[in-house]
């Protein structure tokens, strides 16, 4: 549980360091505000000697626990990285699961490349009939590659089937590993968000500009401004200086709002800039979720592996009360009689 | 006055540096480092009035930068700002009590690091 800024603050207000190491553990979960985190600083710091003195016979002992906690968590981590298993190790699990459950598929299969192949030789034989000007090898080449192409067409169909109806899995390929996917997420987004913040500290850059040109502009305008009030001033009947006089008057006041809305849009640009800490509080978020991830896959290996020095069992294909027919009783026997009979 | 960035996330090192322009100090007066090992480099190379770190970072965290830093080299004394996602009260005693000077919890305003880095200076 994370705690805002204030939270911080207001939980840091009260806080002593002597008096929370003994419910630091039960304090773990808690958020602090901003003021709090104020109050200890400056509380830790002024009352140094006598903090140091309350804290370090009871600090021992927890920076002990604090030590150790760290030394537990970084060993849990040593021996996951350590248990890791290698992707070809996850990609032969996958197909050894794919392949057990799909064994009735594959048969589906096999009889669909037979019928490809079947219509295949059928459509070589009609082109090598009608169409002598080809030669031969062309020919078989043509429809080496047509057949090819179709059946590809047929077994990825018959592939996207299968998974749409979870008879196999997902095929273990980058876009379907998900750290992969989660890595490339956010790093993506790290380098989207920077060309953002390259666009949003250009338009910084060009106000800078225009405030630079104003200011030139501003610098003539006043000395035009003193010109023409010298000039009204001496020829107060000549009307063109005092109304030049009003025209420039007019001028800097809209540089001057000109300057303010340049202003509040610096402003808009750094409060987006801020907004898009999002990012790396996203990554960390993605992070965690990552790290979760490869634990559970941990977890899961663990869970269903076996020494592997036994070799894998032969398994009955089709077992009383299985969905599928079953051949026993008088079939079995008639079965048995008709070969018999054909010996 | 020199100030050294810490963070792996290249977007937080623009924010934070932006906001230290914003206070007036110029690009030329802030570093960067995108990890604690790289950071540690920079202050044995150079001399920085005030350090800003994350505390998430590989291969060296922000945690050990501060205990290091504290521990040996030229700037055990220098002030340090943990500018991290980790708001747990644990958190904020554990980097207190390794030497960290002040603490500041993502996402923050560019006032919050006006103060704080002001606090630190003043100190």
């Amino acid at each position: 549980m994370s705690m805002s800024q204030e939270e911080i603050e207001a939980l840091m207000n009260g806080l002593d360091i002597s008096e929370d190491e003994e419910t630091t553990e039960e304090a773990q979960d808690e958020t602090l505000s901003m003021e709090e985190i104020e109050n200890l600083v400056s509380q830790s710091q002024d009352d140094n000697d006598e903090s140091n003195n309350l804290s370090e016979d009871s600090s021992d002992d927890e920076e002990f626990d604090i030590d150790s906690l760290v030394n537990e968590f970084s060993n849990d981590e040593n021996e996951e990285s350590s248990e890791e298993i290698s992707n070809d190790e996850i990609d032969d699990l996958i197909n050894s699961n794919s392949l057990e459950v799909s064994n009735e598929s594959l048969e589906d299969l096999v009889g669909v490349v037979n019928e490809i192949d079947s219509s295949s030789n059928d459509d070589t034989e009609d082109i090598l009939g009608n169409d002598e000007e080809l030669s031969l090898e062309e020919e078989i080449a043509k429809t080496e590659s047509h057949s090819k192409n179709e059946s590809d067409d047929h077994f990825k169909n018959w592939a996207d089937n299968q998974i749409n109806e979870g008879k196999i899995p997902i095929p273990a390929e980058n876009d379907a590993k998900v750290v992969n996917q989660l890595t490339q997420v956010a790093n993506d987004s790290e380098e989207k968000v920077s060309q953002i913040f390259d666009v949003l500290s250009s338009t910084l850059d060009t106000n800078n500009e225009i405030r630079g040109i104003l200011a030139h502009t501003t610098e003539v305008l006043e000395s035009q401004k003193k010109l023409m009030e010298t000039l009204s001033v001496k020829f107060p009947n000549v009307n063109v200086f005092s109304s030049n006089l009003n025209e420039i008057q007019s001028l800097n006041g809209d540089i001057d709002n000109i300057n303010n809305h340049l202003m509040n849009e610096d402003n808009q640009i750094f409060q987006a800039m801020e907004l898009m800490q999002f990012n790396d509080i996203n990554r960390q978020k993605i992070e965690r979720v990552m790290s979760v991830i490869r634990k559970l896959s941990i977890y899961l290996n663990n869970l269903f592996e076996d020494e592997g020095s036994k070799e894998d069992i032969v398994v009955a294909k089709h077992i009383h009360g299985d969905d599928n027919e079953i051949v026993d009783g008088d079939d079995l026997e008639k079965l048995i009689d008709e070969f018999n009979k054909r010996v | 006055m020199r100030i050294l960035i810490v963070d792996d996330s290249s977007t937080m090192r623009r924010i934070i540096g932006n906001v230290v322009m914003q206070l007036g100090f110029s690009k030329e007066s802030f570093d960067e480092a995108e990890d604690g090992l790289k950071a540690w480099k920079l202050l044995s190379e150079k001399s920085y009035d005030v350090i800003l770190t994350d505390w998430n970072m590989p291969n060296m965290n922000g945690l050990e930068l501060v205990k290091k830093i504290r521990s040996e080299g030229t700037h055990t004394k220098t002030p340090i700002i943990m500018i991290t996602t980790e708001g747990g009260k644990g958190e904020v005693i554990t980097a207190l009590k390794a030497g960290v000077n002040n603490y500041i919890v993502k996402p923050f305003s560019a006032e919050v690091l006006k103060e704080k880095l002001d606090g630190v200076l003043k100190k």
